[in-house]
């Protein structure tokens, strides 16, 4: 047993090791791998919710609650649709979900930002859009309140890469 | 009584060990009894000169070769039977230092399960359970730079509490079909 935990010890550390480096000034410091990627993948859950309606959250939105419930004078959360899509450097990928047209296209990316330009074509065909940098594993929230006056529509929106 | 009865009476109630109306009995007899008297006295005197001062003798005393005068006065080899010596067929080995019984399967076992814990460890640092609700992931990075924001519709809004919380950015739907 003890010979197992030494062993696992043992590789544990050369995995570490083998992301070590020096740099050139003779320091020693832990390389990040060389970021290489070209695209990221965009996840989007779609929720829709009543005006002044209660707490009530859809089980299948439960792990968005925290969200929702930061959604002001909304309630009654039920599911509208989700969908996920791959969009590369410069590429627009489009996707329709809860009713509305929705399109993601990546401007730019760095190892710590990515840069989305994302609209929204409500049901009147007009287009709401926001250009963000948003951080590895990052959400926005886009909220599409009716002309009804009646519910909304809420893009949950993470960009993972 | 006996004089033998009598000695043993004397003798509990010096020791304070007498039970029910001993004590009485004791008592009386030594009132009448020169004998118990004597016998008392003699209790007495007997413990005075065998008293001695335990705090100064235990300081007077040298302890220093104590455990190794014990260690050269034990036995050497088994306390029992010499090595070899056959007595009611017991035969004497020499001594041997106790060891864990030898057992290769369970490596067999444990291999797996230290694989199959290390594993468990490691789910459970990189992966939040399907069913947890939303929580702030510490990988996640939901800090955000609006670079523009156009909409159709009258009003927008961007809330955000805090760079742990993702940014919900309003929109109005536009109440007609007119950009």
């Amino acid at each position: 047993m003890l010979r197992m935990l030494t062993v696992l010890t043992a590789l544990t550390f050369a995995t570490a090791g083998s992301l070590a480096g020096v740099t050139p000034d003779g320091e020693l410091t832990l390389v990040s791998s060389a970021y290489a990627a070209a695209d990221v993948a965009v996840t989007v859950t779609v929720a829709k919710g009543a005006i002044g309606g209660g707490d009530a959250i859809d089980k299948a939105l439960s792990k968005h609650a925290r969200t929702l419930t930061r959604v002001g004078g909304y309630g009654d959360w039920k599911p509208a649709g989700s969908g996920s899509m791959k969009v590369g450097i410069g590429a627009t990928e489009t996707s329709k979900l809860g009713g509305h047209k929705l399109s993601v296209k990546l401007e730019s990316i760095t190892a710590d930002k990515a840069k989305t330009t994302t609209v929204v074509i409500d049901s009147k065909g007009k287009a709401h859009k926001v250009t963000s940098s948003l951080g590895r594993g990052g959400t926005q929230v886009l909220v599409v309140e009716g002309a009804d006056g009646k519910s909304a529509l809420v893009y949950i929106v993470t960009v993972n890469y | 009584m006996t004089p033998e009865e009598r000695d043993q009476l004397i003798q509990r109630f010096y020791d304070g060990e007498t039970i029910g109306r001993e004590a009485e009995v004791a008592e009386r007899l030594l009132e009448e009894d020169p004998q118990a008297r004597q016998l008392l006295e003699g209790l007495r005197t007997l413990s005075d000169s065998i008293r001695i001062d335990i705090a100064e003798a235990v300081a007077d005393e040298d302890f220093s070769g104590f455990w190794g005068d014990v260690q050269q006065r034990l036995p050497k080899g088994p306390l029992t039977l010499e090595q070899g010596q056959d007595r009611e067929g017991v035969v004497a080995q020499p001594s041997r230092p106790l060891e864990a019984k030898r057992r290769p399967w369970l490596r067999w076992i444990f291999a797996p399960a230290a694989l199959a814990g290390a594993a468990a460890a490691v789910l459970l640092m990189t992966g939040p359970p399907a069913t947890a609700p939303e929580q702030p992931l510490a990988v996640a990075d939901h800090s955000i730079v609006i670079d523009a924001l156009e909409s159709a519709g009258g009003n927008v809004m961007v809330q955000q509490e805090h760079d742990d919380l993702p940014a919900i950015i309003w929109f109005t739907e536009s109440e007609s079909s007119e950009g």
